[in-house]
């Protein structure tokens, strides 16, 4: 409405005869002053009585004054030229600014300051209303802008997927931005060598492009970006300096954007290179590619760079899904099919095994067949080869053994069938069908025979096994001669026999154990296996597992392993059946009472077998006991009311057994941080050195609060002093 | 805890004259070496009456160890009975400290750096 706008003011005497109706006010008004106008009405028609008295004043930018009169429900504005006329004598000024225009606003009424604090109140709030409102006005505006882009965007989306083939897609994207704009082209260029071919144009067809002739849209290419040009002279578009101009009208100057007027150019960019470009361009003096256009063309592009990097992985990942697929189902064989049921009752032995298997699934397995009360034989094998071949001939190997097996069961003779049998039954039915396809494996057959305690093993070129004798304090490998299956068919498998002693940890694994590698790309090795035997096998052969678990995890700075992980640990227990003797003490908690403490070990030890326990092993016994002595009177000692510690010794032909019994809180001695051999930290010894000098050491704690350690120390009968490590080969 | 120190040219001579060097005596040894740990001394410890170590007492050598090292000084260690070679060696500190069968050898061991930095 304008009607107003060339017309002198509507001049008044008072606003009660100035009186005009509102088309012709808002004509006066500009469209902001109006909205605020009408906000400020808004706001005073509130049915507040005290605001009766008021009129308000706001001036507009041409010089008029609207008049607004309270007391009326729908009090028109009123337009005037002198507010000075109003026979008002109190008058309060309130300014404000609304979309950057300042505002001013005369709130007048008769003797009343109250009243006109509120009413600056009442124009305040209004104003700030009015002021949100533009705001979101202008948010909507922008979403409604956007909007249209956002559709486009989505119907693009899906039209993408419903194309089935690459061509189809880049096609539709291609006629979707040309069409986003009347009288705009579109066209794919694709990078082949050194060429860009067009491979959708919704406008002329153009013929290859060098990457180095690109005229205008060089910038674009050498510089990976995307380029707009406006106000294009056609044949500026079709410029060729340094060639002549040429009488064949499809050269490689004639280019589909040659009569450009305006253009945007994006290049396709991959992780580490250009695969080709989007140009859309009109041929029309009127267009200009602006800025949302272009941040549309841009957006869309982008779909197009997406759906060719898409095509390109989806090619590249159908190989790789067959093999995700198949790694899947090893996985589930592995899992399912390739391990075993470790024995939880087997008398005087203890087992435990870990299978991890690695993302390419080598397919390590093991299992145990008992025989009878006391002999039980362990399988550990692993498969050359990666995947469902190598899980599925894993299944098969162990499949064999159990046949083998079942028919060797029984006793003849007063003998059972020697482990060797069993193998060479196997190879006989496996070694020929393996060399056909190509493959071997390596495994071994072991028997405990447990009251003889002899350990036979057949060893088919399988990984060394690891033995630690606490007798002796010392460990070394096994290692048979025969090779792996499925390398020769004339090999025929033979067995070694060594005697296991009580206290023996022995440790079955699969290369993927010792060939760990740390980031450095060293193995973790055979020495380092030995090691954490050392260290751990006290414990028992779950802890054992659990901490070599945690070794390698740490070594490797992996949490998965390269290769499957399996290893199954066996320990033969201390034979600790109706002790000689039976001692007990208490000792106030206080480190005064160490020496003591460790005179009574000294008296208990005497009574050990042989005359006493030798000194290297009353030694053990002192440190382990010092050690926990130590700790339970730095970290529970100064509670009060401690009870005192309690100690009873059992004593047996070849060994001692200690109990340690303290209140205090409760702690975890297997998942204490590593000590630090390099001299850096005072402490942290303590528990290492209980666990690693013990030959069994146990942890638990009782329901009422107490701690309680358990530990034995063996009588060494061998001269293999102290923690000496010979490393030999059976 | 009683100690003896004697001085051999420029070497301080500490013998540990307790059998047991454990956690409630290492504070001890830690306290009556201090005085001895001056920038530059040459320090000896002489173990031969020490029968028992526990990782108290190595964590007391150790904290020794590292103040003369930060001093530009030296602590060797000597007449190591064979339990206590066996914890050192448990917890590989026999590759931290200079250890020296005799002390003869061990204040040999300490003119020859003289000798050798002349």
């Amino acid at each position: 409405m304008t009607t107003l706008l060339n017309q002198p003011p509507v001049r008044s005497s008072s606003p009660e005869t100035g009186s005009v109706t509102g088309p012709e006010i808002t004509g006066a008004l500009t469209a902001l002053e109006l909205e605020v106008t009408r906000s400020l009405q808004a706001a005073f028609a509130a049915p507040v009585p005290l605001l009766s008295g008021l009129d308000l004043v706001l001036k507009s930018r041409q010089g008029n004054f609207v008049f607004l009169r309270k007391g009326v429900p729908v009090t028109p504005p009123v337009l005037m030229t002198e507010p000075e006329t109003l026979p008002m004598d109190q008058v309060s000024r309130c300014a404000f600014v609304v979309s950057s225009t300042p505002f001013e606003v005369l709130a007048r009424c008769q003797n009343d300051p109250a009243l006109l604090s509120l009413a600056q109140l009442l124009v305040k709030n209004a104003a700030g209303l009015i002021e949100s409102r533009k705001h979101e006005e202008v948010l909507m505006e922008e979403i409604a802008a956007d909007w249209e882009s956002l559709s486009a965007l989505c119907e693009i989306n899906s039209e993408i997927f419903a194309s089935s083939t690459i061509t189809d897609g880049t096609y539709r994207l291609i006629t979707r931005i040309a069409s986003l704009r009347l009288g705009f082209h579109g066209a794919l260029f694709l990078r082949r060598d050194n060429l860009l071919e067009c491979v959708v144009s919704t406008g002329r067809q153009s013929p290859p492009v060098p990457v180095d002739a690109l005229g205008l849209l060089q910038p674009m290419w050498d510089q990976r970006r995307t380029i707009v040009l406006n106000k294009l002279e056609p044949e500026i578009a079709d410029d060729s300096p340094e060639n002549p101009v040429d009488d064949n009208p499809v050269d490689e100057k004639d280019v589909c954007w040659k009569h450009a007027r305006c253009l945007a150019a994006v290049p396709m960019l991959s992780k580490d290179d250009t695969r080709g470009f989007v140009v859309v361009w009109s041929e029309l003096e009127k267009h200009s590619v602006d800025t949302s256009f272009q941040h549309l063309i841009d957006a869309l592009s982008n779909r197009v760079s997406m759906l060719l990097e898409c095509d390109a992985l989806t090619n590249a990942a159908r190989h790789t899904e067959l093999l995700e697929q198949e790694l899947q189902i090893a996985s589930i064989i592995q899992t399912t099919l390739l391990g075993g049921d470790v024995p939880a009752d087997f008398a005087g032995v203890d087992f435990a095994a870990l299978s991890i298997p690695s993302r390419t699934i080598d397919g390590d397995f093991y299992d145990f067949y008992k025989q009878g009360d006391d002999t039980i034989d362990l399988l550990i094998g692993d498969v050359m080869g990666k995947g469902v071949a190598a899980a599925l001939l894993g299944t098969a190997v162990k499949n064999e053994f159990t046949k083998s097996v079942l028919s060797h069961a029984g006793i003849s003779n007063g003998e059972r069938t020697k482990p060797e049998v069993v193998v060479q039954q196997v190879a006989r039915n496996l070694n020929v069908r393996l060399i056909e396809v190509e493959r071997f494996v390596t495994l071994l057959y072991a028997r405990l025979r447990m009251p003889s305690r002899i350990l036979e093993f057949v060893d088919c070129g399988h990984t060394e096994t690891v033995v630690h004798r606490k007798k002796c304090g010392n460990s070394f490998v096994l290692r048979g001669d025969n090779v792996p299956l499925g390398v020769a068919v004339r090999d025929i498998p033979a067995q070694h026999a060594i005697e296991f002693r009580p206290g023996d940890t022995i440790l079955f694994y699969s290369d993927g154990v010792t060939e760990n590698v740390n980031p450095s790309g060293e193995l973790f090795g055979v020495a380092r296996l030995i090691e954490c035997v050392e260290q751990w096998s006290s414990c028992g052969p779950q802890i054992l597992l659990d901490q070599l678990r945690r070794d390698s995890t740490r070594y490797c700075e992996k949490s998965a392993f390269a290769d499957d992980f399996t290893a199954v640990a066996v320990r033969i227990r201390l034979d600790q059946k109706a002790p000689r003797h039976h001692l007990e003490a208490e000792f106030p908690r206080s480190l005064e009472y160490l020496s003591e403490v460790r005179e009574w070990l000294e008296k208990a030890a005497a009574l050990v077998g042989k005359e006493g326990l030798s000194d290297e092993g009353l030694f053990r016994l002192q440190i382990i006991c010092t050690e926990a002595f130590d700790n339970c009177v730095i970290h529970g000692g100064s509670l009060p009311h401690t009870r005192p510690v309690r100690l009873e010794a059992q004593v047996f032909e070849d060994s001692i057994k200690i109990t340690l019994e303290h209140d205090g809180p409760e702690f975890d001695p297997f998942h204490a941080a590593p000590p630090s051999f390099d001299g850096s930290r005072d402490n942290g010894f303590g528990l290492y050195i209980m666990v690693r000098s013990a030959d069994d050491f146990a942890y638990r704690r009782k329901p009422e609060g107490l701690n309680v350690l358990t530990f034995s120390i063996l009588q060494r009968n061998e001269e293999a002093f102290f923690h000496a490590t010979n490393h030999y080969s059976c | 805890m009683q100690l003896t120190i004697t001085h051999v040219n420029e070497v301080t001579v500490i013998s540990i004259d307790v059998s047991a060097l454990d956690a409630s005596n290492s504070k001890d040894l830690k306290a009556k070496v201090a005085p001895e740990i001056v920038p530059g001394a040459k320090i000896l410890l002489n173990l031969s009456k020490l029968k028992f170590v526990d990782s108290s007492g190595l964590g007391s050598m150790l904290h020794c160890l590292r103040q003369l090292e930060g001093m530009n000084g030296q602590l060797k260690l000597c007449c190591m009975a064979k339990p206590v070679r066996s914890i050192f060696e448990l917890v590989r500190m026999h590759k931290i400290f200079e250890i020296h069968i005799t002390e003869e050898e061990a204040l040999r061991s300490f003119e020859a750096v003289l000798e050798g930095s002349k």
